[in-house]
């Protein structure tokens, strides 16, 4: 055995018998820089095969490649077992604290019933439609078959804008803040001709004190279809469809015959769905329909007896606060965080 | 309205329960909204006795002792009253009935004299109040039976809405008709025989119309001879029932005909009108009218009045006039049937602030075909019920006959709008069974004759919705026609507003909603309800600041909100604006240590609407206002108040800038940082400028990442410090490159800016 072999032999005793007894990182660091570094033992071992004879060269650099290989690997392993030891100790993790948060923001009760009533309409292929919040007579009154003695346009239920701010329309009246969204129906229906599916939803003023049940600013949503053979049958589906999607599919739809200006026959709907029936209640009224009047069609200059409709809406404050069972419509314009929060 | 389930029975035949009436009805689409059972409770236990005979009490001079029978024996009563007389039939509480008062009956002795029960009055039973004393009942009344019985059982109240296209349901008759024409059992009408004597009443009145475009049909009656009184009881108590107080004999009588058939009249006192005629005419300008209500009114030449040779006497198809009102002394009766347009009803319902239940039966409109009826209806009954003598004959001015509507309906067209298929022969059953008389028809279509009490029928669709009405809706199939591509001009527009308020919420803002109308604005309404709602919002921030100020007087002080909503210009111009508005802490409440008492600022508003650019792709510019605390305090809000206003029309109306891949680098970059301190006065723009002033190839991005004041800095300067971060495209920059390129940039920046540059 030469004298390199020796050393060697040695230091990978040495070197295990050390790594062995290692217990920190810290050591495991210099341990490697003393046998495996630049200048550490293996390395000079290595520089000195150069003077060896020739006929020894292959097989002491071969040991000395195996020792090196060697240490490297019994270092790593200590080192994965090292690490593996720091990471289970220090202070345990309580897994019952909360995580840490970024509290994301809340959108308004309201909102979320209309992204979820777009939502479904846009399942049945109907197109969102909007239209001005100051509306004039003509729109909000007259096309929609309801003629100037008629008691829904007095002052006392329609809030009419200063006339010497905006003067009355020969052609269309004063100017009023909408009562409803279906000036938006006449407005869709004079830019273009059936086949016509959307939806309208916004913000409707009527002259109601504000008080737990009543806001002089709420929300309307309602669906137009219009094309030449929409008839009763696909209003009764279409409405069902969509309080089923949006409320329950066990929910229950009803009919009943109703009044409008604008619609003939006209309906209103009675929804129950299995969370009002367990809280007592059978039947909600919630909104009305029915099919378009051909009054309507004739203000929008459609010709006579070419098509029919179906219009059916609902207020959204109402469903809200049935939905949820929210008892003072004030509550939706305090914007208190913690009724925000709550949705 | 209100009206009886005993009284409709009389009208018509029907073997539905009050709750099954109340369902039939609905569906028929009247409104019920309150069925009230009558007659039940103590009536149902109060049992009806005569009186065999009555002694004083001898030890209490109010009292008498009376023997009673009360069908099973006798009993000894004490009472307190003094009306009755032996032999008369009243109601006995036996011991254990509890009356409406909450009343216990039990036996007892009073004043020494023992009393087996209590002998009631109507007030005592919850009746209407009539004479002092016992509730009498007629002599034929039957011993021992309940009093609800000899009530004429127990009754059911209906609360019902009418629509208002459905002015005919607002009578029994009407009622009676749509039950007829839902079971098929005919209409059971009042006989009507009026007995005439004495002068014709062309002798006794005239009628002149100088209006006839609003009242078409006038009639008149003249009854002599009418003793004026109390109603009997089955009136009284039918008026009681459906909400209306008996008056007198006469008014009473007019009031159960309008109840009855829907139609409207008015009786005037004969004598007390001027020359004892009438004439139909426009009110003069300023004339003045007292009601039978006592309100006072000055009249407009466009209201219609009923007037005799002198002044008005009622404002017609409203109120009668208090001079000429039936009052105890009347003795001729003129009584007024017609028919007035409806809208000069409601137009001076409106101006005079005077309704009643005939202008709300008018205004909807009234049935003119049965002008004559109701007035023969109500002679007959005033006759029946106060006695005199009808004059002989009817003035009636209608001038023209009546002309009625007819309508054709085609099956298909019904087939086409309900969408099943309806038999001819029930379509035609259905117009048959509501009195429409069928003219004509064929194999595609039917014409009817509509009667002059359906004003609501006037075309086609009218009538099919009659069909899908008796039909039945709920027989009509729910079906859906199949889902088609749609897509409008707003649709993307909704899309991008739904995608900023997931961003803002996503950044931790609630969303609120404020009232459109309030203090501030720059549009006002012409008839707003109060001062403080009088105007259209034109900006979205007084909402926000009001909802920090509700949050913060409830203890909620750290508030994040945004709000997306119309706003209106002077003109009336609608935007759709943006608006963030926050207060207090910056960072939640938590169980670390750290930031936590950090407050929210500018640059958290600032952030905000930079995250908004990033994600929309878009420019985003707005001024963000800050409210200091000392100011915030005088809006009772506690810590700084930050506040941002953006239209966001334009920003949701540029198209998305289309975004390229750009490839990622492939050779390394080197960062180098650079601390300058400048005077206070320079901003991070002006370094910005001074760095990118004079463009280098290979510098990528100018990162400040500190700014400091305080030791080693002299006092009125600041420490800013920015990495450089250096980079080519094509290969990597060797050290010499980055250090001639950053010393460049060093030296630029001892040029442009007042600045020393600090070595680290």
């Amino acid at each position: 055995m030469t004298e390199l072999e020796q050393q060697l032999q040695s230091a990978r005793a040495e070197a295990e018998a050390a790594l062995a007894a290692c217990a920190e990182l810290p050591a495991l660091d210099q341990l490697k820089a003393k046998y495996l570094g630049r200048s550490g033992t293996v390395s000079a071992a290595l520089e000195q095969l150069g003077k060896l004879p020739k006929e020894e060269k292959p097989r002491i650099g071969k040991l000395a490649n195996e020792i090196k290989n060697a240490m490297t690997a019994a270092i790593a392993a200590k080192r994965d077992e090292l690490e593996a030891k720091v990471a289970t100790s220090g202070p345990t993790i309580d897994t019952t604290l909360p995580g840490r948060r970024h509290h994301i923001g809340h959108l308004h009760p309201l909102t979320q019933v209309f992204e979820r009533t777009v939502e479904v309409f846009r399942r049945m292929g109907f197109a969102v439609e909007d239209g001005p919040e100051i509306e004039d007579e003509w729109h909000c009154f007259d096309a929609l078959n309801t003629p100037a003695n008629h008691p829904a346009r007095d002052m006392q239920d329609t809030f009419y804008i200063d006339p010497k701010a905006m003067p009355p329309d020969p052609q269309l009246g004063r100017y009023l803040l909408r009562t409803h969204t279906s000036p938006v129906q006449v407005r869709t229906m004079m830019k273009q001709k059936p086949p016509i599916r959307i939806v309208a939803l916004g913000r409707c003023f009527r002259r109601d004190e504000l008080d737990a049940t009543h806001s002089p600013t709420f929300h309307q949503v309602e669906g137009l279809h219009v094309d030449k053979n929409v008839t009763v049958a696909d209003l009764k589906g279409t409405v069902e469809f969509f309080f089923q999607q949006l409320l329950d599919p066990e929910t229950k739809v009803r009919f009943r015959p109703h009044f409008f200006p604008y619609t003939e026959p006209s309906f209103e709907i009675d929804l129950s769905t299995p969370h009002f029936r367990a809280r007592g209640k059978e039947w909600i009224e919630l909104g009305g329909c029915g099919m378009v009047d051909p009054t309507v069609f004739k203000a929008v200059g459609y010709p006579d007896d070419e098509y029919t409709g179906w219009a059916f809406g609902f207020g959204i404050e109402r469903l809200a606060m049935i939905m949820w069972s929210i008892n003072d419509i004030r509550l939706f314009t305090e914007n208190d965080v913690r009724f925000l929060e709550q949705f | 309205m209100k009206f009886t389930y005993n009284w409709l029975k009389q009208y018509v035949d029907f073997a539905w329960s009050p709750a099954e009436l109340a369902e039939k009805l609905t569906f028929a689409g009247i409104e019920v909204e309150e069925v009230v059972t009558i007659g039940g409770g103590a009536l149902q236990e109060v049992v009806i006795c005569q009186i065999l005979s009555s002694e004083k009490h001898a030890n209490a001079d109010k009292l008498s002792v009376c023997r009673v029978n009360d069908g099973q024996g006798e009993r000894q009563i004490v009472c307190g009253a003094k009306n009755y007389k032996v032999g008369d039939k009243v109601p006995l509480a036996l011991p254990g009935v509890t009356l409406p008062n909450g009343m216990t009956i039990k036996e007892a002795k009073l004043r020494g004299i023992e009393s087996q029960g209590m002998l009631c009055s109507a007030d005592e039973l919850g009746l209407p109040k009539g004479e002092d004393g016992l509730l009498i009942l007629p002599a034929e009344t039957q011993v021992g039976i309940k009093l609800s019985d000899a009530l004429g059982g127990t009754d059911t109240v209906f609360d019902i809405e009418v629509t208002p296209n459905r002015p005919d349901w607002l009578s029994i008759i009407g009622l009676a008709r749509e039950v007829s024409a839902l079971t098929g059992n005919p209409l059971k009408l009042p006989e009507v025989v009026v007995t005439e004597s004495g002068e014709p009443v062309e002798k006794l009145t005239s009628v002149i119309v100088e209006a006839p475009d609003v009242c078409p049909r006038y009639s008149a009656r003249v009854i002599q001879g009418v003793k004026i009184g109390p109603s009997p009881v089955w009136l009284k108590r039918i008026l009681e029932k459906v909400g209306m107080r008996s008056v007198n004999n006469v008014v009473d009588a007019t009031n159960y005909v309008l109840l009855e058939c829907g139609h409207p009249l008015h009786a005037f006192d004969y004598k007390l009108l001027g020359e004892k005629r009438i004439v139909v005419r426009r009110a003069n300008k300023g004339e003045r009218f007292v009601a039978i209500d006592g309100t006072q009114h000055e009249l407009a030449p466009d209201m219609l009045v009923i007037a005799d040779a002198r002044r008005a006497v009622a404002l017609a198809g409203i109120m009668g006039g208090k001079e000429s009102e039936i009052n105890d002394q009347t003795t001729d009766v003129l009584l007024e049937s017609a028919w007035f347009l409806p809208s000069s009803i409601r137009k001076t319902s409106k101006q005079c602030g005077l309704s009643s239940d005939s202008s709300y039966r008018f205004e909807r409109g009234a049935d003119i075909g049965q002008v004559v009826w109701a007035s023969n209806r109500a002679a007959q009954l005033i006759q029946q019920l106060s006695g005199g003598q009808i004059a002989r004959g009817i003035i009636d001015t209608l001038a023209k006959p009546i002309e009625k509507h007819r309508v054709r309906c085609r099956y298909a067209a019904v087939n086409r709008l309900l969408g099943i298929e309806v038999p001819a022969e029930t379509v035609k059953m259905i117009f048959t069974g509501l009195s429409l008389e069928l003219i004509s028809s064929d194999a595609q279509s039917c014409e009817v004759e509509v009667p002059t009490f359906r004003v609501d029928l006037e075309r086609e669709v009218d009538l099919i919705e009659e069909v899908c009405r008796i039909h039945g809706v709920e027989k009509i199939p729910a079906k859906m026609q199949p889902a088609r591509p749609a897509v409008s001009e707003f649709d993307a527009q909704w899309d991008k507003r739904a995608r900023v308020r997931r961003i803002l919420a996503g950044l931790g803002f609630h969303e609120a909603q404020n009232q459109t109308l309030g203090e501030q604005g720059d549009l006002k309404l012409q008839n707003p309800l109060s001062a403080d709602q009088h105007a259209l919002r034109s900006s979205l921030v007084p909402g926000l600041l009001a909802n920090l100020r509700t949050n913060v007087s409830r203890h909620q002080y750290d508030v994040k909100l945004f709000e997306i909503g119309r706003v209106f210009a002077a003109e009336g111009k609608e935007s759709l604006r943006l608006a963030l508005a926050v207060t207090g802490r910056r960072e939640p409440e938590s169980w670390e240590t750290g930031v936590r008492d950090a407050k929210l600022d500018y640059y958290d508003v600032k952030g905000a609407l930079e995250e908004l650019r990033e994600m929309l792709g878009v420019a985003v510019n707005a001024e963000i206002k800050t409210i200091s605390p000392a100011q915030a305090k005088k809006l009772d809000l506690r810590d700084a108040v930050h506040v941002a206003e953006i239209d966001l029309d334009p920003l949701l109306a540029v198209e998305e800038g289309e975004r390229t891949f750009r490839e990622l680098p492939k050779f390394p970059a080197v960062v180098r940082d650079v601390a300058l301190v400048v005077e206070e006065g320079v901003q991070h723009g002006d370094v910005v400028v001074a760095i990118t002033k004079n463009p280098n190839k290979i510098l990528e991005r100018v990162e400040l990442f500190d700014i400091y004041r305080g030791s080693s800095i002299p006092t009125g300067k600041k420490s800013m410090a920015y990495s450089l971060t250096f980079r080519a495209p094509d290969r990597t920059l060797t050290d010499t490159e980055v250090n001639g390129a950053h010393e460049q940039l060093k030296r630029s920046l001892l040029q442009t800016l007042k600045c020393e540059i600090r070595e680290s």
